[in-house]
């Protein structure tokens, strides 16, 4: 799933008045979305944390003779089909979906953004580079995880790489937007005339530049990687399932979605949760550092 | 194909999607719609052993012989045969209106090419193969096995319902390489292959051959005929996901569920007209094979140990669920209805699970760490779940379990490597056995003691190898017995596998269906009512 | 205009060779052997080393890529390995399907979310705002999946309004058509709804800020239809880049619809081929894939000039 260059959140200033906050709980309230969506987020990371502290059992125990049970005192959210307790799982879950998100947003950024700067500042390499990246993206990310699955195994890491080489095209595209535009300002042609050397622009002038819709576009790839992993597991390519994954979870209860509709439910109530948390605050940011971008698509 | 032919291709393709009239509209109740476990994705039943092929194969093509519902070998295209020479020398006379589906009669020598094309691959008919002096068409009509010892087996090799099939196609064909498929598939069973409407990975169109003849007589029951097709049109539909399968059947889009999900029969059999019942009776052995090549599963001592902390009930639980008419504990190496199932040692299994005396002895056996490479499918539910049960178990017995989970298709492949570990070897995975393949030891490849000619996991045993041999030669059900306890003792032994216990798939299907056989899917005198 | 389209088409064909050396290598590099996954369970390791043999796998790297890139420039995809068919035929058959799925979901996005982006934008700052964007997020928050086994419950199952599953060919009506393809469009359409209501809004928001229409709307001018076309106008471009860049993510959505709702679609034949290590082919595939990929972003480009006059080639 792209994560595209989404619309912002801004308002016609025309017939909002905004009164001018100050301090912590001012900044807050004037960024509802930043508060709801990092609000929630941190508690997801909070759970990941503390998961072996909300825990009830261990999510990794079997008990085939317990297995598919409804939700009852002693398991909240049942059992799965091999009788391991869906609530614990679904918490040391949050571990999953949250290192995939993160270590795939962190990946593609740091990959995209050298691979962009490159492109946008070297003429001759941009061909070869940008072509490459049409190549990458031409491929859907569920057949690289499925090859590589077959590579290798079933892990998460593969589950990062694979979205991972999907997406970094994406935000090199981005990355190489911004220098290309960022060449033409003046004050960079100026700095480019007086001799400034080449490091010392990326730095001062266009890594700046970049910083911001990175940081937007980041955060919809966190999102949009949580998806794919729970998408991974359905067809068979995702985590092992001695590793508990909202993704695996719901891919393993799947088939028994008419009767015992809880397995696939709590999960995926958690998994748009957090989906949903770090979306608004993705549009948050964009609010915040990056007024402009509606207009650049 | 150069590129013309290439737009010729597609725009033919999509006229005929597009374009062919579809028969289901006109007359519904005589097209039954099925829906396999797999796809059909091989028509030759002799290049795989896949089990879906041998089903397609039992539509498509007859066999000289076939089981009754009893188990008992009965003649099939042959009308009888006669046993000279005392025992040396069997005549198989084929009986009359046998016809391919291109219209040519069936002939001696049709039959002749295609018996040798199949042994050439098969393990029971390379059994024969090795007891045979001479396989010759005497006539049009008659075909000649001269032996060089007696073979009381012959038509139940002839007529085995184990993959690969002995299936009789025509000479032309059968002159194919058995190690190339033949894709032209012209049988001569009650079933026409229609090739023009199959869709790879979706659909497989069968249609009623009208010039079968079918034996006379009434109905004996699975492979043993006589093979009538009531219905016109059988279609195959694929469906990958389970709940789909269960979901269009509740919704009457298709007729027959081969296999639905264990876990939704309850629902399928409160639901009106929807019928559940266990056709296959035979069933699935889940099997977990031990790598003898290395350690820890090298040492005998270890694999016993883990032998004696095997609790099927848990595996069976984990694989078909909590009711226990839908699986069986405490079963060895043969079907527990076969006439070759017995109690010999089977203490080791029904014992109490002692996980304490178990870590002792593999403390003592000197087990050091080294990691249990196991390889687990994602993609295939009984076995994954057999590998975690598997797994769990491993790591109770504080053996160090690497779980490696892979797709089926990586792990039919690693799993014949004889590498060490840290170069794609591996040290156990899982697979089934089907309840006919351990009725005997004729194709029971787990039991073997072959070591590097056998199947993977290459276990060496003399012993085992000994006893299948006093089975094939055996004169009577006694001998046979006895040397099937000793297969199940040196089995326990020498643990070229061990068995997880035996799990039921039946199959559902709507009410307006009936008469269908008992054993793998078939579909001779199934009806369909309006 | 021309001389552009041809030099965006010749530049697509690097674009396939790093496509076609990516894919082959890392099908070579893989575990997995088709001659085994034939041969089945029950074979022995002399069965499988024959097959390899009579199917020409035990051959080196640059022999088999050599081969393969030759007979795809002379216009032949090859056969399947599993079935001999030709692998154009198996495309052919598929294709009618997945073209249905993705052109009708699409369709069915544009429907839903344009309305919905507008009227979020016309109410701005409002909780219709609110509401719409979040039912937006939630959109792509769910996996398809999960929307699709809900869909079939409820619509198929429980009302008997619709079918559980299975592809109904255009050549048997258009309605049985139609019915075939509503719940897989719509659980497939759930993420694009999602990406283009908040496209359309944020297009219409900053339609919204131009001078003539605060004019409009100061004199009570400008209300929802005149808004409505406007917005559409000038969302459009960005629309149609949401497709193009969305078109890789439709393709691995269908993977997942056709597998949920029994289609016969290029997406399961790609999953099964992966699976069944049926290497020709997965290469055919990915190619045509990408091919397709291209063409829909030259399509997109092309767009441009249609629905914005300012831009030329």
């Amino acid at each position: 799933m792209p994560a595209t260059t989404l619309a912002a959140t801004e308002r016609p200033d025309l017939f909002v008045v905004r009164r001018r906050r100050s301090g912590v709980l001012g900044f807050l309230i004037g960024n509802p979305r930043i508060t709801i969506g990092g609000g929630m987020l941190a508690l997801v990371v909070l759970m990941a944390i503390c998961a072996p502290l909300l825990a009830t059992h261990d999510p990794l125990s079997l008990a085939p003779w317990l297995r598919a049970r409804f939700p009852s005192a002693e398991h909240w959210f049942g059992t799965d089909m091999l009788g391991r307790d869906i609530y614990s799982r679904v918490i040391y879950g949050a571990r999953v979906s949250l290192t995939v998100g993160i270590s795939v947003a962190v990946l593609t950024s740091v990959v995209g953004l050298f691979i962009g700067l490159i492109a946008g500042y070297l003429r001759w390499a941009d061909g070869i580079l940008m072509r490459v990246m049409d190549g990458l993206m031409a491929i859907p990310s569920i057949l690289l995880a499925v090859a590589l699955m077959a590579l290798t195994r079933g892990s998460m890491v593969n589950v990062i790489i694979a979205v991972t080489i999907a997406d970094i095209p994406r935000m090199c595209r981005l990355v190489r937007g911004v220098v290309l535009s960022a060449r033409e300002q003046p004050y960079v042609e100026a700095a480019v005339a007086t001799g400034t050397r080449t490091h010392v622009i990326i730095r001062r002038h266009i890594l700046p530049n970049t910083l911001a819709p990175m940081i937007v576009q980041a955060t919809y790839i966190c999102a949009s990687a949580m998806i794919v992993e729970a998408i991974l597991s359905f067809i068979g390519a995702g985590t092992p399932p001695t590793t508990p994954s909202w993704g695996n979870i719901m891919a393993e209860g799947r088939a028994l979605w008419q009767i015992k509709p809880f397995i696939v439910f709590f999960p995926a109530v958690f998994l748009s949760v957090t989906v949903l948390a770090v979306n608004l605050l993705g549009d948050g940011l964009r609010d915040l550092l990056d007024p402009r971008a509606a207009t650049r698509t | 194909m150069h590129r013309r032919n290439f737009l010729k291709g597609v725009a033919a393709g999509s006229a005929a999607a597009l374009f062919s009239p579809r028969l289901s509209l006109a007359a519904e109740s005589r097209v039954l719609k099925f829906v396999p476990s797999a796809d059909v994705t091989v028509v030759d039943p002799v290049w795989t052993t896949a089990y879906v092929t041998r089903n397609h194969g039992y539509m498509v093509f007859d066999t000289l012989y076939g089981y009754d519902d009893n188990f008992q070998i009965r003649p099939q295209m042959v009308a009888g045969h006669e046993i000279g020479k005392d025992g040396l020398e069997w005549r198989l006379t084929l009986r009359d209106g046998l016809k391919f589906h291109d219209g040519e009669p069936v002939l001696a020598r049709d039959v002749v090419a295609s018996i040798r094309r199949w042994a050439d691959r098969d393990v029971f008919g390379k059994d024969l193969m090795a007891a045979t002096d001479e396989l010759s068409a005497a006539s049009d009509k008659v075909v000649v096995f001269r032996l060089k010892r007696p073979f009381a087996l012959l038509p139940a090799a002839l007529g085995k319902m184990t993959s690969r099939m002995p299936c009789i196609m025509p000479e032309r064909l059968a002159m194919t390489p058995p190690s190339e498929q033949v894709t032209e598939v012209i049988g001569s069973g009650p079933f026409r292959f229609v090739a023009d409407e199959r869709v790879q990975g979706a659909l497989t169109v069968y249609e009623k051959f009208e010039d079968y003849v079918p034996r006379e007589g009434s109905a004996v029951g699975r492979t043993g005929g006589p093979k009538v097709a009531n219905v016109d049109r059988v279609e195959w539909h694929v469906m990958p996901d389970a709940a789909t399968a269960s979901g269009a059947l509740q919704a009457g889009e298709v007729d027959w569920v081969e296999s639905p999900l264990p876990d939704l029969l309850p629902l399928l059999r409160s639901q009106d007209g929807i019928e559940v019942k266990l056709l296959d009776t035979s069933g699935t052995i889940g099997s977990m094979r031990l790598n003898h090549l290395h350690p820890p599963f090298d040492n005998p001592a270890i694999r016993r140990a883990v032998l004696s902390v095997i609790d099927q009930k848990n595996f069976m639980q984990a694989v078909a669920g909590e009711d226990p008419s839908m699986w069986r504990a405490g079963v060895g190496v043969f079907t527990p209805e076969s006439p070759m199932a017995s109690d010999a040692g089977m203490e080791v299994l029904n014992g109490p699970r002692d996980f304490e005396a178990g870590k002792a002895a593999i403390a003592e056996a000197g087990y050091n760490g080294e990691p249990v490479v196991l390889l687990a499918p994602s993609d295939y539910a009984a076995l994954r779940a057999e590998a975690e049960v598997g797994a769990d178990t491993l790591n109770r017995l504080g053996l160090n379990v690497d779980y490696q989970s892979l797709d089926w298709g990586t792990i039919q492949q690693r799993r014949r490597s004889r590498e060490p570990l840290d170069k794609g070897g591996w040290s156990c995975l899982y697979t089934g056995i089907n309840g006919l393949e351990a009725w005997d030891p004729s194709s029971h490849q787990n039991s073997r003691g072959l070591g590097d000619a056998g199947q993977y996991g290459w276990p060496v045993s003399d012993e085992l190898e000994a006893a299948r041999k006093a089975w094939l030669e055996a004169p009577d059900l006694a001998g046979q017995k006895a040397a099937c306890e000793r297969i199940q003792l040196g089995v326990f032994d020498v643990v070229p596998y061990i068995p997880l216990g035996l799990h039921y798939a039946p199959a559902a299907f709507r009410s307006t269906v009936s008469n269908i056989p008992y054993g793998f899917a078939q579909f001779y005198g199934v009806t369909k009512s309006a | 205009m021309l001389r552009y389209m041809v030099r965006r088409i010749l530049a697509t064909i690097p674009v396939m060779v790093v496509v076609a050396i990516f894919v082959f290598s890392l099908l070579y590099f893989a575990p997995g052997d088709p001659a085994a996954i034939i041969a089945g369970d029950q074979a022995t390791a002399e069965d499988i080393a024959l097959i390899r043999e009579s199917l020409g796998l035990d051959r080196p790297f640059l022999v088999r890529f050599g081969e393969w890139s030759w007979n795809i420039l002379n216009g032949d995809l090859g056969t399947s390995i599993f079935t001999g068919l030709p692998i154009t035929h198996l495309i052919a058959q598929r294709i009618e399907p997945t073209l249905s799925l993705t052109v009708l979901t699409l369709v069915f996005a544009i429907l839903v979310a344009v309305p919905l982006g507008v009227l979020a934008a016309w109410k701005a700052g409002t909780w219709v705002d609110s509401a719409v964007m979040i039912f937006a997020v939630l959109g792509f928050s769910v996996p398809i999946f999960v929307v699709g086994y809900i869909l079939a419950w409820l619509m198929a199952l429980q009302l008997g309004w619709l079918p559980v599953q299975g592809y109904r060919s255009i050549g048997d009506g258009l309605w049985p058509w139609f019915r075939s393809l509503i719940l897989p469009s719509i659980s497939l359409g759930c993420v694009y709804i999602a990406l283009i209501a908040r496209i359309t809004r944020s297009t219409v928001v900053e339609v919204l800020r131009q001078d003539y229409i605060r004019t409009a709307r100061a004199k009570g001018l400008a209300q929802m239809p005149t808004l409505f076309i406007h917005g559409l106008r000038n969302a459009a471009v960005p629309i149609v880049t949401v497709i193009g860049i969305g078109f890789a993510m439709l393709i691995s959505g269908t993977v997942v619809t056709e597998s949920v709702f029994a289609l016969p679609g290029l997406g399961r034949l790609t999953i099964d081929a992966i699976l069944h290590r049926d290497y020709p082919v997965i290469q055919a595939l990915v190619l045509i894939f990408s091919f397709a990929y291209v063409l829909v972003n030259l399509a997109v480009d092309l767009a441009y000039t249609l629905f914005d006059p300012r831009i030329r080639y």
